[in-house]
């Protein structure tokens, strides 16, 4: 049953990784993309994400303790715009009840199966 | 064999099918003249009973056949719609605009917008009504939900000024452990939660209503494509469960939200994620539980409640 999963996991994943609003975004500035990692093992680039995602956690804290920070100039203070918690567009919505409806036609095929 | 089909020989479930489609056909010609007086809920309500007694098929209980259609049955059905299309005509748009200032017309509006459901009663003969009621029974209690319950815009934006409190209450208190200092301040229309970096607008947009039409509209397809082979007693408790499931994956979504644009450079709107895993879990949980047990052999088959 695990091995029948798989298929419907994976296109569930690759579906939403292909078509969903939110881009992906790798923390690394483009300038410095460095084509020698294409050389280095997938462990190592792994690492390296992980790194860089960490400094800039280190930044974020360190532009929070600026913001606290009462000598600094009042400029650093202005909180940015509010944000919005919107709910899903036209376009994700289709794809997301189209990914519904094959994962429970897929439960269904497995279960009927497995009562057969 | 096929996933999905219609009963086509002259069943008495097709009988019914049949006299249905005729009165889905007359609402959507009059609501299509007089949109203002009309409503497409009605249309959509009744495509939905057609679907569930299409895909009844001849289970027990069983429909009695019906006679055939008379020239004055027909004669008063069509003759209805017309009378009610022009009163559509002539007082629907000073309803529609009486409406706006007065709850009295608005009252009055909502009740035309359903008399329009009443010809049908033509088609079928009163004399059998109980026989054809009875073995209908959970269609028409299946359409009257999808009736009163899908889209509920209206509804939410009725209780938008008590619901945004407690959806921003909730999602503040969830956030608490990770956040200390958020609060809420109270707007006209909306409220806004007060976080270390960014504050966050909660208004109707974020109210969850999308998610549960998606769900409505899915469950919908799920329940005409499964129609015979589901407890339709259960299949109405999971109904509610996943309308409340989705109310509180909204609120989840939302808390994410608000962590993720505080604590990380960039804000993840986890909308899809969080649907998706909600319903199939939920479809996972209750798929068994939910399915009639398969009849034994020679056994007629019964309609499951």
């Amino acid at each position: 049953m695990t091995i029948r999963a798989i298929p419907a996991i994976a296109f569930l994943v690759v579906s939403q990784l292909a078509f969903a609003n939110t881009p992906i975004q790798v923390p690394r500035p483009s300038s410095q993309i460095d084509t020698s990692l294409l050389s280095r093992s997938p462990m190592a680039n792994v690492a390296d994400m992980y790194a860089s995602a960490w400094n800039m956690g280190n930044l974020d804290n360190a532009n929070n303790e600026n913001r606290n920070n009462p000598d600094k100039p009042k400029k650093e203070d202005k909180k940015p715009k509010p944000i919005h918690g919107d709910e899903m567009s036209l376009g994700v919505a289709i794809l997301s009840g189209a990914c519904v409806l094959s994962g429970y036609f897929l439960i269904s095929r497995m279960r009927k199966r497995r009562r057969a | 064999m096929p996933i999905f089909s219609v009963a086509t020989r002259t069943t008495p479930s097709a009988q019914v099918a049949r006299r249905i489609a005729i009165s889905v056909a007359a609402m959507t010609v009059q609501y299509w003249i007089a949109p203002v007086a009309h409503s497409w809920r009605p249309i959509l309500a009744f495509s939905f009973l057609f679907l569930l007694v299409s895909r009844r098929g001849d289970t027990h209980p069983a429909l009695a056949p019906l006679p055939p259609l008379s020239t004055w049955a027909l004669t008063a059905f069509i003759g209805m719609h017309f009378v009610l299309l022009a009163l559509a005509l002539r007082f629907g748009r000073d309803l529609a605009i009486a409406a706006e200032g007065s709850a009295l017309a608005a009252s009055v509006l909502v009740a035309s917008k359903l008399v329009v459901l009443v010809p049908i009663l033509a088609l079928f003969p009163a004399r059998r009504s109980r026989s054809i009621l009875l073995p209908l029974a959970p269609e028409l209690a299946a359409a009257t939900i999808a009736l009163l319950t899908f889209d509920p815009d209206k509804l939410f934006k009725l209780i938008w000024p008590v619901y945004s409190p407690a959806i921003a209450g909730a999602m503040s208190f969830l956030v608490r452990p990770f956040m200390s200092g958020t609060h809420l301040v109270p707007g006209l229309d909306h409220v806004l939660v007060v976080g270390p970096a960014r504050d966050m607008v909660l208004d109707i947009s974020c109210s969850g209503l999308k998610g549960l039409v998606l769900f409505q509209i899915l469950f919908a397809i799920i329940l005409a494509v499964e129609w015979k082979d589901i407890r339709k007693l259960r299949s109405l408790v999971i109904y509610a469960a996943g309308c409340l499931l989705l109310l509180i994956s909204n609120v989840l979504r939302l808390a994410i939200v608000f962590l993720t644009s505080n604590l990380t450079s960039d804000m993840v709107n986890p909308n899809w994620p969080l649907f998706i895993l909600t319903l199939l879990a939920l479809t996972w949980f209750t798929y068994d539980w939910v399915r009639a047990p398969r009849p034994a052999e020679g056994e007629v088959p019964r309609l499951a409640t």
